[in-house]
């Protein structure tokens, strides 16, 4: 037997994928439509410090100011019966650079098979003398979009339910959110987020402590 | 009782024909065809240290280009009808819309961060990629003019009321406060849509038959308009959608003074 020849045939692959990766895909059409369906599946939350002119994602472990503290949520949408990631990843040993072919275009048509119907904060500990531990402080932050500040539910309604992308990776909704009634005192805060599904599912996560001053 | 701008306007077109209504011959009309260049230097600023002042289209040094007509019978000392149509430049496009960054940064920029400026008047908003427009400041003059001739000199001092087409745009800048999360929307309006202002004009002018039918000529005058420049100026805060307004008055009388060269075309019959 050739072991020269197996080799080859085994090695065949891997000499291949470079140049895919290069060319890409191989459709005279440029513009490639994806139509795909989604359901909200997970949540994750950051910390947000917003002292400067606009808000940067932060370690749980910083001081943040409380005039300046902010949240932000990334829900997570995965295609029904799919697996809950935000980052799809592609099933190849190089990225596609596409330095070969026409530069093509991807558009991702998204629908939404679920809505977000309440988005709820409750704090783990005592907030203020009215806010005790585990009441609802969703109304002390601003829901920010754009240069406005909305209240929870207002900006629900501003939620699309279907959208497009020209990336794959952008499926899920990112929600900043601000502290904008902060407690007056320097202490470690955390919270619970409830992100209510129409369906009924109740996506919930708790943050880290974040040391307030 | 003030009187209109528009009836003084007529009452000057007719001037000149009552003034020579006593002559019974009209032997021969000097049509004259007159274009110049000069440059308008303002006696007084209508500033006032706000970012409003570069929002007035009618602010600074500039030139000018003027097109003019005039009418008058061939006597050695006569008055005639005189028309202006004067294209004055203005800051226009980016140096607009850099002033207006810049008296805004200087503003705000010690307790805020300025996310964004749009110039714009209502829905004709326009961002940072696509300044102001301000462009020519349109000036019309109609009025008497008094024709002197001295072998080839002219001397004719002119005296005419007018309308100045100024644009003064509105703006919206969006601050973010340091070390906060308060934003404040700030808007400012222009208090008066913008409308021609009332103007006068007068000063002499000096020529020299160069041909038969052209001549050189310089002018020199001053004019005064009285304008409206007022701007509201609304803070609203975007969380607490509470709102502050203050107003800025900018001066109402604007004085300038205008010098320029230029040929004139006789087109006598």
């Amino acid at each position: 037997m050739n072991y020269r020849k197996v080799a080859l045939i085994l090695m065949l692959p891997f000499l291949l994928e470079p140049l895919v990766g290069c060319y890409g895909d191989d459709d005279d059409d440029y513009t490639h439509h994806y139509y795909r369906d989604l359901v909200h599946c997970g949540l994750t939350v950051a910390p947000l410090d917003n002292r400067g002119a606009s808000p940067e994602l932060s370690d749980a472990e910083d001081e943040f100011l409380e005039e300046a503290f902010g949240l932000n949520l990334r829900v997570m949408r995965q295609e029904d019966q799919g697996l809950c990631f935000s980052s799809p990843g592609r099933l190849s040993f190089f990225p596609a650079a596409k330095a070969l072919g026409p530069l093509h275009t991807h558009i991702f048509h998204y629908t939404l098979l679920d809505q977000i119907e309440k988005i709820e904060i409750k704090t783990v500990n005592a907030f203020s003398s009215d806010r005790p531990a585990g009441s609802d402080v969703t109304d002390l932050f601003g829901f920010r979009k754009g240069f406005e500040y909305y209240s929870a539910q207002d900006y629900i309604s501003l939620l699309p339910s279907e959208f497009t992308t020209e990336s794959d990776y952008e499926r899920h909704q990112t929600i900043q959110i601000f502290l904008m009634e902060p407690p007056g005192y320097a202490s470690y805060f955390q919270f619970d987020v409830f992100i209510h599904i129409s369906d009924g599912r109740v996506i919930q996560t708790t943050t880290e402590q974040y040391d307030l001053v | 009782m003030s009187m209109s701008p528009k009836y003084l306007i007529v009452a000057f077109s007719l001037l000149p024909f009552l003034l020579n209504a006593q002559n019974d011959t009209l032997k021969v009309i000097h049509w004259q065809a007159r274009a110049m260049y000069g440059m308008n230097i303002p006696l007084n600023a209508v500033e006032v240290g706000e970012p409003s002042d570069e929002l007035i289209e009618y602010s600074d040094n500039s030139d000018y280009i003027h097109l003019g007509a005039t009418l008058f019978l061939d006597r050695e000392r006569t008055w005639g009808l005189d028309g202006i149509i004067q294209l004055q430049s203005h800051k226009v496009g980016e140096k607009s819309y850099a002033d207006f960054r810049r008296s805004v940064n200087e503003k705000y920029e010690s307790d805020y961060y300025i996310l964004q400026n749009t110039i714009g008047q209502g829905e004709d908003e326009e961002d940072e990629s696509s300044p102001g427009n301000f462009g020519n400041v349109n000036k019309f003059y109609i009025g008497a003019s008094y024709h002197h001739r001295e072998g080839k000199f002219r001397f004719t001092p002119r005296f005419m009321v007018g309308l100045v087409q100024v644009e003064s745009k509105n703006a919206e800048i969006n601050l973010k406060r340091k070390n906060s999360n308060e934003i404040t929307e700030v808007t400012y309006f222009s208090s008066k849509p913008d409308r021609p202002h009332f103007s006068v004009l007068m000063g002499p002018t000096v020529g020299y038959q160069l041909v038969k039918n052209l001549m050189i000529y310089a002018e020199f005058y001053y004019s005064y308009m009285h304008a409206n420049f007022n701007y509201t100026i609304k803070e609203r805060n975007v969380y607490t959608e509470s709102t502050t307004e203050t107003s800025t008055d900018h001066p109402n009388n604007v004085h300038a003074f205008n010098a320029g060269i230029g040929l004139i075309l006789d087109l006598s019959y």
